[in-house]
């Protein structure tokens, strides 16, 4: 009885899992390939690149991209400035994605820290971490954003631990719930009869039990941190020149939307596309790690 | 009962959790789930509890293992009481005392490997190098009537039956004195869960250690504890040897639940007392429990065929009945005579 039990339960995970890898949807296929595009194009850029993004050539201002009828020179035409907008874009996607992945991995971790920590039975700590977590979900924290960097002025490490902190309440709440539901599974009980450490319950049992929830959660807060970094670049309050990033590109395009609308709507584009296909690899995380939502 | 000191003894044991407040910032209900609870553990004995859902079964498990602190009266562990949570104390004693529980399915941490879950005992209390704790640990998965095969499966890939012999492994690895079973075989299919008795009873002969079963399932109760204490409200009403408590029941409550066990034999059937509905004349059940917590009477006077004036004045205290068998002892004014079943 316990050998056909084993196979068959053996057979259906296999199943299981083929299953979810052939019937990985068209669109997910698709965003994946998209997301692996602008990865490789920003971790390679310095190879890709034709031209250095920052030199200028006032001869060759404002010119179109192949599909416009310009040529292969610049692939997707100049700037006012005449800088290569391809090579530009391939060191702009480095500095969002960049940018944008260290502050959802800053946010990731301080929020998952004080979700395990508003977890724990003093009430103080937890009320304290709750009443922040609230405070942060009431104030608009872009307007707190520009405030601090107006403050303290800009500095690229500033923007990034900012851009990393607006997340980080939403980490917590989620956090704190699943650990304390965790904590009520026979397992963990189990546990604490055996004498077992807080840290080895927590860090041993809870954490891996409540890491896909995790890493849902941070698939799906990615887009929103790139949306933050680049409107606040478009506003001119985060990434300054000579460095670049999507934001920064769309800004300066504005000016010449007129004229030359390539110049915001190829980084527009990027953006758009980024963001949606982390959006759709996120739902689609969601579905395969979770089964219960 | 056995003469050798008890490993654990519950001493007017009372726990009662918090219920609603009837207004806001009113006095809280209070719901007592143990009151007044004497029990013994001698070395090596195993003490079934039975009562039904709600009777405080798990509750005196828990308060016996320590995990919970009861709001008055004590646990001796060894004749010394049981150490605060927070002591080091505390923390050596769960080599001694372990617990197998109801729900096979949720005892096991569903992302840890088999063989590294049974492990783990010996890993919180560094118990030799490594590679012995995992020898161990094969042995013990072995012993169980585990293949090897499933030692690095997870969880979910696993029967009820299996999950509960991985459980039993766990209990055993620090080869405790005290082993308490809550409910360990209401989870599963009838024959599995004979199995796992069988398992219990055979790990019992090897290691000797002491056990508390509770349970609801009379037949596996006869089967193989060797004292009884029967709950019924958070009180114990009547404490036996598993035989005598078989054959003669003393307290009514006993009595129906040994006689709602059903017989497959008809020749073999015997005259039962089942709990009959209340004459139409009599007072509701609700109104006599009101009563008889008011007064101060008998919890089960509601629910008794015996029921008398008595019964719903004074509590009556658990005391031994006949001389002729020490240990049997009933919470009853009006007990059945002895030998009254079968």
């Amino acid at each position: 009885m316990a050998g056909s039990t084993h196979a068959s339960a053996m057979q259906r995970q296999t199943t299981m899992a083929e299953t979810s890898l052939r019937s990985t949807p068209f669109v997910v296929r698709l965003s994946l390939a998209c997301l692996a595009v602008f990865v490789l194009g920003g971790l390679f850029a310095g190879w890709i690149a034709p031209h250095d993004p920052a030199a200028q050539n006032l001869m060759q201002r404002l010119a179109p991209p192949v599909f416009l009828g310009g040529d292969w020179t610049y692939p997707l035409g100049t700037d006012a400035l005449g800088r290569d907008i391809f090579s530009r874009m391939l060191f702009a996607t480095r500095m969002s994605l960049g940018v944008a992945l260290l502050g959802t991995l800053i946010g990731a971790v301080i929020g998952t820290f004080l979700g395990f920590v508003a977890a724990q039975q003093n009430r103080v700590t937890s009320g304290v971490i709750m009443a922040l977590v609230d405070a942060q979900a009431a104030l608009p924290f872009q307007i707190l954003v520009l405030a601090a960097l107006a403050l303290f002025g800009n500095a690229l490490w500033l923007f990034v631990a900012l851009v990393g902190i607006a997340g980080w309440e939403t980490y917590a709440r989620l956090i704190r719930g699943a650990v304390l539901s965790a904590r009520t599974e026979t397992y963990v009980q189990a546990l604490e009869a055996t004498g077992a450490s807080a840290w080895r319950i927590h860090g041993r049992h809870i954490l891996p039990n409540v890491a896909n929830i995790l890493i849902i959660q941070i698939s799906l807060n990615f887009p929103s941190t790139i949306l933050l970094e680049t409107s606040l670049s478009f506003l001119g309050l985060g990434i300054q020149p000579p460095l670049t990033s999507l934001g920064e590109m769309l800004g300066s395009g504005r000016d010449h939307l007129l004229l030359a609308w390539w110049i915001a709507v190829v980084p527009g584009a990027a953006i758009f596309l980024i963001t949606l296909s982390m959006s759709l690899v996120g739902d689609w995380l969601r579905d395969l790690l979770d089964p219960d939502s | 009962m056995t003469g050798a000191a008890p490993i654990l003894e519950a001493r007017n044991l009372c726990r009662r959790y918090p219920g609603p407040r009837r207004w806001p910032l009113g006095p809280r209900s209070h719901q007592h789930a143990v009151s007044a609870v004497n029990l013994s553990v001698a070395p090596g004995e195993i003490l079934g509890l039975i009562g039904e859902s709600g009777s405080g079964k798990s509750t005196i498990g828990r308060l016996m293992l320590g995990l919970e602190r009861p709001d008055t009266g004590q646990v001796l562990v060894d004749g010394h009481p049981m150490p605060q949570r927070a002591d080091p104390a505390w923390r050596q004693l769960r080599r001694q005392l372990q617990v197998v529980f109801q729900d096979p399915h949720g005892a096991l941490d569903p992302r840890k490997r088999i063989l590294d879950q049974v492990t783990e005992p010996l890993d919180i209390f560094a118990e030799g190098t490594a590679a012995d704790r995992q020898r161990r640990a094969q042995e013990m998965l072995a012993r169980v009537g585990l293949r090897p095969s499933v030692f690095t499966r997870f969880p979910n890939a696993l029967s009820g039956g299996q999950k509960q012999r991985v459980v039993i492994a766990r209990a055993l690895m620090l080869s405790p004195r005290f082993l308490l079973c809550d409910e360990p075989i209401s989870a599963l299919d009838v024959s599995v869960g004979a199995q796992i008795t069988a398992l219990l009873a055979d790990l019992h002969r090897d290691h000797g250690m002491a056990m508390l079963v509770v349970s609801h399932d009379l037949s596996m109760v006869r089967s193989f504890v060797h004292r009884v204490a029967v709950l019924f409200a958070g009180r114990v009403v009547e404490e036996a040897n598993v035989a005598t408590l078989f054959a003669a029941p003393r307290h009514p409550y006993t009595r129906m639940l040994i006689d709602a066990v059903p017989i497959a034999d008809p020749t073999r059937r015997r005259p039962r007392q089942l709990p009959t509905p209340m004459p139409p004349a009599a007072p509701s059940v609700a109104q006599l429990a009101i009563l008889g917590a008011v007064a101060g009477g008998c919890a089960f006077a509601a629910r008794c065929p015996h029921r008398q004036a008595l019964c719903l004045q004074k509590m009556p205290v658990l005391q031994d009945m006949d001389d002729a068998r020490p240990g049997h002892r009933t919470a009853c004014h009006f007990p059945n005579p002895k030998g009254a079943a079968q």
